[in-house]
């Protein structure tokens, strides 16, 4: 299930796309798993993407949702997505428990970044809340806040807000990205022999899957290699 | 009446009036084109001025630019090629206006892009400065194709002029005068032989 916020990924710039009523397909992830690309890529209304969805895992009133709020089943998409990834974990207890606190973590950036994007006001619709049920719990949700995110992911307040002045949320989500690294490295030494080793492995594999796209978008836009090596997180 | 034909009009009353005449229109023509070039000269100066902001404007569009790189090399080509096509593009149209009797193409902006679906600040902040340097560029092009046009019009205008002042002119009034004097000849050439006769 890991591999598939890919597909999700994939999806959810589908959505876009048809939001923007864009002829031009429009870039996708080499990656499907429940819906091949090109069938994907031919879904031209919400109505359609919905209907390939309903026999799927994903499946979303992806209309309903968007009737509401546009950003509704972007948000959605990626809640779901951390609700089969924590049902999927086929692991020990223990492990289970380590692995769930690092997915928690994940999901809690995911948040940050909706809290960015839609403000904390608009999140506290019950519809939204309900929806966001797998990134916090619901009846927390209500008394959420920037600051009390910022404790739980352990990043600097301050710093936030000052990025937040400047509209830089990829360097927020970046510091958080990075500390999610940093915590999963800490929690996989400590549980060398167990899942959570392996866990912290796929972790690294997506970072570098990551570092490497930046890489290569960097080449490609003639970037500084200084501009680019900022952008990549490094393995603690 | 081309300058060559000129040597070969018949030196007759009737030609000097005609010539004279013509010098007159010739010379009431320079002043008009004269008039007109002081005007030209008087509104690309104005043009001109605004168009030293350009390096500026160009400083700002390669940072906007640069923003949006940076943006998409941290976001990913996906999010950021979906995020991007969430914009309703610009609608712009290029008509042809007068400035001071010349047609100049202009492009005029009938539709501003949309940002309303692009709800990430930090994409909406970038696409907004972008749009705006955009907007102060093509504010810039339209001046520049304006000069453009108008110091044309004004190379063309002094051409005119210049060959009014040194060629068309001169050898309209040395006409005159070589006309004027071959009739006063011939008068007095007829004044002689009528004396002649009278004795």
């Amino acid at each position: 299930m890991f591999l598939e916020e890919l597909e999700i990924e994939n999806i959810k710039a589908k959505i876009r796309s048809i939001y923007g009523s864009r002829e031009k397909k429009g870039y996708l992830y080499p990656y499907s798993h429940f819906i091949s690309l090109t069938i994907l890529k031919r879904a031209a209304t919400l109505y359609e993407l919905e209907k390939l969805l309903e026999k799927t895992p994903l499946k979303l009133p992806l209309r309903k949702l968007a009737k509401k709020n546009p950003q509704l089943p972007l948000l959605a998409l990626d809640s779901l997505y951390y609700i089969l990834l924590k049902n999927s974990l086929k692991v020990s207890r223990d492990s289970r428990k380590e692995i769930l606190e690092l997915i928690n973590y994940e999901s809690l950036i995911k948040l940050l970044y909706w809290i960015l994007v839609i403000g904390k006001e608009n999140l506290r619709n019950r519809e939204i809340l309900s929806i966001l049920k797998s990134l916090y719990p619901k009846e927390r949700a209500l008394t959420i806040s920037l600051e009390s995110l910022a404790t739980k992911l352990k990043l600097d307040y301050n710093k936030i807000i000052n990025n937040l002045k400047l509209n830089k949320i990829s360097e927020i989500l970046l510091l958080a990205e990075s500390n999610l690294i940093k915590r999963a490295k800490h929690k996989a030494l400590f549980n060398a022999i167990t899942a959570v080793y392996v866990y912290y492995y796929m972790l690294l594999c997506r970072n570098e899957r990551r570092n490497l796209e930046k890489i290569i978008i960097g080449r490609e836009l003639k970037l500084s290699p200084q501009v680019i090596l900022s952008s990549l997180i490094y393995p603690p | 009446m081309g300058l060559t034909s000129l040597r070969y009009l018949p030196a007759s009353r009737g030609t000097l009036l005609k010539l004279r005449r013509q010098l007159e229109l010739a010379k009431r023509g320079k002043s008009v084109l004269e008039m007109r070039r002081d005007q030209l000269v008087k509104e690309i100066f104005t043009l001109i001025d605004r168009l030293k902001e350009r390096p500026k404007i160009e400083e700002k569009y390669i940072k906007a630019l640069e923003d949006l790189s940076l943006l998409r090399l941290k976001r990913g080509e996906v999010e950021f090629f979906s995020i991007v096509s969430l914009v309703r593009p610009p609608v712009l149209e290029v008509l042809a206006i007068s400035i001071e009797g010349v047609s100049v193409p202009q492009i005029k902006i009938l539709r501003k892009p949309d940002y309303s679906l692009v709800k990430d600040p930090e994409y909406r902040t970038l696409l907004e400065n972008a749009w705006q340097v955009i907007e102060e560029l093509i504010e810039v092009t339209n001046i520049e194709i304006a000069v453009e046009k108008l110091c044309a019009q004004l190379s063309y205008i002094n051409r005119v002029v210049n060959s009014l002042e040194e060629n068309f002119i001169p050898k309209l009034e040395e006409t005159i005068r070589y006309i004027g004097e071959k009739i006063e000849e011939e008068m007095l050439e007829e004044f002689v032989r009528l004396k002649n006769i009278a004795r």
